[in-house]
């Protein structure tokens, strides 16, 4: 369970990366405002085929000023915006 | 609007509208899938110019899209010949010639002597790289198994990759570089938009595609003024 720090910073994290889906991939601002944790990603959101894989991580990384490890780059990370919010926490944890 | 051109290595396909303009601009392409996911837009900004008096070319370069050369012995120079010869056929000619190149073109547009270049969204060859690689990564994903194509379908020479990992855009003189709006890297301009070179279905965004046109046709008057 989060407390309210780590929570507020989880949520600004999902905030920042809805606006990093939603430069990258050209979503309405309908849509990117619907997203949640639980809204799915790779396999689930048409728009994310690999290339745009490919290029989110590097927004990610540029906007996050993280580096992503290709090791860490699987399904799982990148199942649904809660899971890839979680990583990207994880990067900037101290 | 099919035309083609000479270089050392071949003749190459490109599209041209406004051949005998005294001012002609060519589109340096993004290399790779970015190229596919570019080329509507690309092709409207070939119109636009073209309404506003500019002759305009869009190249293949040595091995990409309707290419019949192979891409094997292909050498990441060959792309710089290819666009020099280009080039100096025009200049023969009387012409002045610009060069916008986008992403991955900007890596091989500081060679020839040109009046001004103009770059959107300029990247380095190893982010290039990286996306490729991580396209594959992305689609094994699906597959659950080895993907017999490298980076993108295409398989690279491996002298063209060492190459293309260590090309970075160069400075080079008369240089506008542009970015989009939400892109934290340098530049001298930026344009809102958002990258359809990394979209599944590109489609077109018209007010970015004028605000190209508007921005390329500027940076030129102005060049070719001074």
């Amino acid at each position: 369970m989060l407390g309210g720090d780590d929570m507020t910073t989880t949520l600004s994290i999902e905030a920042r990366l809805r606006a990093v889906l939603a430069d990258g991939l050209g979503l309405s601002p309908a849509r990117a405002a619907g997203l949640t944790a639980a809204s799915g990603l790779f396999g689930q959101m048409p728009e994310l085929d690999s290339m745009a894989v490919a290029g989110l991580l590097t927004d990610i990384e540029d906007h996050f000023q993280i580096v992503i490890d290709d090791e860490d780059v699987n399904g799982d990370m990148l199942e649904t915006v809660g899971s890839l919010t979680h990583y990207i926490s994880s990067k900037l944890a101290p | 609007m099919n035309a083609g051109y000479s270089w050392p290595g071949g003749t190459e396909n490109m599209l041209q509208m406004g051949a005998e303009a005294p001012i002609q601009v060519i589109l340096i392409p993004p290399l790779f899938d970015e190229a596919n996911r570019l080329r509507k837009t690309l092709v409207d900004v070939m119109r636009g110019l073209a309404a506003l008096g500019f002759g305009v070319m869009l190249p293949d370069l040595p091995a990409t899209g309707e290419s019949i050369t192979d891409f094997q012995p292909t050498t990441f120079d060959d792309w710089q010949v290819a666009l020099a010869a280009l080039v100096a056929v025009r200049k023969e000619r009387g012409q002045t010639v610009l060069l916008a190149a986008f992403r991955g073109g900007a890596l091989i547009d500081h060679a020839p002597e040109v009046t001004a270049r103009w770059r959107l969204a300029e990247e380095t060859g190893q982010r290039l790289l990286r996306d490729l690689s991580r396209m594959v990564l992305a689609r094994s994903f699906r597959t659950k198994g080895d993907d017999p194509l490298d980076e993108s379908g295409y398989v690279f020479p491996p002298a063209f990759k060492a190459a293309l990992e260590n090309a970075t855009p160069q400075p080079a003189s008369m240089l506008r570089s542009v970015r989009l709006t939400h892109d934290p890297k340098e530049a001298d301009a930026r344009i809102e938009g958002s990258p359809l070179w990394r979209r599944a279905e590109p489609g077109e965004d018209p007010l970015f595609t004028q605000a190209v046109i508007i921005d390329i046709s500027e940076w030129a008057a102005t060049c070719v003024a001074s």
